[in-house]
Order: structure tokens, then C-alpha cells, then sequence
């Protein structure tokens, strides 16, 4: 499977394609459905401003959906990789509406017992320019 | 007045997770790893099956972390996990932490987490820590009928 794995020639520093993302209330109520959060603010537009949001919010954990696919814009990465670390930083509340450019670089890069590590450090700005997320995803390879 | 308690137990949030929950992340998700779909190519790997992604358990933390400190999880939140064991399909993880107050720099008062997700056998699958800013609720926001 090396043959597909063109992220392994990529030094570290390098940085992938930006990645548009834009969060609609279908995409927030689908994700929330499929880790079970029934928070009405992630529902219930009326709720999320009520509370001072300007519209449905998403959970902050929606930017799993674009951080893990930041880093496969350029190139696809081998079957088979897993998740090993994350760190997030939430700066600000992700509302319905708003559209995210996310980027990700490639922070570290080691082979450890044998396997391939790929730190993939990655922000994401809202359409204000505004940093909202910020991540760090570890994950080894299998093959 | 500062009134933020100088402990709080989280949780616990208890989610079975089954293969359409798996199968449902993977779709939303939309990079197709195997391992959370194809039970033949899982099978023959080191976990033997196929597996849910880590980012479903990190969101129940994630989700415990908002039930208690809302605006302040959604907008100063850090958090740094690890997924320790595989979590299969019909797993019941339970997602449960505990908080300490600390005054940080600027006198922000942050609230400082010890995070856990464990299965049914009592086994970690995800540990970590996490921190927020210990806001006051939002003045006028409903709060939710137990």
C-alpha cells in the first residue's frame, strides 16, 4: 500500500491545499443525531438565540468533519490509519451559517515501532478571517 | 462575586455504540478508512474487527464539557486525549471526569479536567485532560427541565 502514500515524502513544515466547509443546519442536526447530543442548542434556532448565539450551534467536536479531511486534499493517505491523539482549541462557537477554511501542515513525522506517526497540526478561520479551531491529530498507520 | 466551586464531578454521559452508530459517523465522516466499515479488511488487522472512530467517544467528552461549562467550553476550550483501547460495536461507553479550579494567567478562573470514556469492562478507552474558562451562564438563558 506504500505506493498510495505520497504523505510519507512530504516534510515536515509542508502545507496541504485549504479545505471550504460550510456548516449548514442539516450537517449540524446530522452529526449531533450520530453522537447523540440532544442539546436543543444544536436544534433549535429559536434556543440557540435566545442564549445569546445568532443560530443553531454546532458541537465543537463538528470539526472532526473537516480537520481529519484537511490533510487529504492534496493526495489520499493509505488505508487503515488510526487515530491515536487530539487536542483541540475552541476559540469561538461554530454557528449554521458560517463558512470555515480549514488548513492543515504537517507538524511531525517519526516511525516508531515500525510504524509511520503523522502529526497533523490544522486551524480554522470562519468567513470573518476569525481563528475558531485550532488541532492537533496524532495517528499511526497499519500498513 | 466569584462563586465558581472548587471541585465538580462531570457526567457521566452513557452511549451504547452500535454498528449503525459506527456506520452513521463513517458517512457524515466521509473519508473511508476501513477499519470502521470493512469487517474483512478490520478482521485481519491487530484489533480484529472493525472499530468506532475515537472522534465519536472525544465527542462525548466533548459533550459532557458543554453541559458544564457552555459558553466557556465552546469558546475557550482546550483539550488533549488519548484513545487508549479500541471501542466496538456494541460497546457502552461511559464518559465521566472530574474538575478542579485554578486561577490562570489574567485572572481567568479555568476549570481543570481529568477526562475519561470507559467500556462496559470498566476499561479506559480514552483518557485526557481538558480545560475551560468557568463562565457564568449567559443572563436570561433557559436552563433545561431535568
Amino acid at each position: 500500500m506504500s505506493s498510495e502514500f505520497a504523505i510519507d515524502e512530504m516534510e515536515v513544515g509542508h502545507t496541504f491545499s485549504p479545505l471550504v466547509f460550510p456548516i449548514h443546519e442539516e450537517l449540524i442536526a446530522k452529526y449531533a443525531d450520530t453522537v447523540g447530543d440532544r442539546d436543543p442548542l444544536h436544534s433549535n434556532a429559536n434556543w440557540a438565540r435566545r442564549a445569546g448565539y445568532r443560530g443553531i450551534v454546532a458541537p465543537p467536536t463538528i470539526a472532526a468533519l473537516y480537520v481529519l479531511k484537511a490533510y487529504r486534499t492534496d493526495c489520499p493517505p493509505p488505508r487503515g490509519g488510526v487515530h491515536f491523539r487530539q487536542r483541540f482549541k475552541f476559540h469561538r462557537p461554530i454557528v449554521a451559517g458560517d463558512v470555515l477554511t480549514a488548513q492543515a501542515r504537517v507538524a511531525d513525522k517519526y516511525v516508531k515501532k515500525g510504524k509511520l506517526f503523522l502529526v497533523i497540526e490544522s486551524t480554522a478561520l470562519n468567513q470573518e478571517g476569525e481563528l475558531v479551531v485550532w488541532s492537533e491529530s496524532t495517528s499511526f498507520w497499519l500498513e | 462575586m466569584d462563586t465558581t466551586p472548587e471541585t465538580l464531578q462531570l457526567g457521566p454521559i452513557v452511549r451504547t455504540v452500535t454498528r449503525d452508530t459506527i456506520a452513521g459517523y463513517e458517512e457524515i465522516l466521509g473519508i473511508g478508512n476501513p477499519l470502521h466499515f470493512d469487517e474483512d479488511y478490520a478482521r485481519e488487522t491487530l484489533f480484529g474487527g472493525i472499530i468506532a472512530h475515537g472522534m465519536m467517544s472525544l465527542a462525548y467528552v466533548s459533550e459532557m464539557m458543554a453541559e458544564a461549562f457552555g459558553a466557556g467550553w465552546y469558546e475557550s476550550g482546550e483539550l488533549d486525549t488519548t484513545f487508549v483501547r479500541p471501542v466496538r460495536p456494541g460497546d457502552t461507553i461511559t464518559t465521566w471526569g472530574t474538575a478542579e479550579r485554578n486561577m490562570g494567567g489574567e485572572g481567568q478562573i479555568r476549570m481543570v479536567c481529568e477526562v475519561y470514556c470507559e467500556n462496559q469492562m470498566g476499561e479506559l478507552v480514552l483518557k485526557g485532560k481538558a480545560t475551560a474558562r468557568a463562565s457564568a451562564p449567559i443572563p436570561g438563558v433557559p436552563t433545561l427541565p431535568a
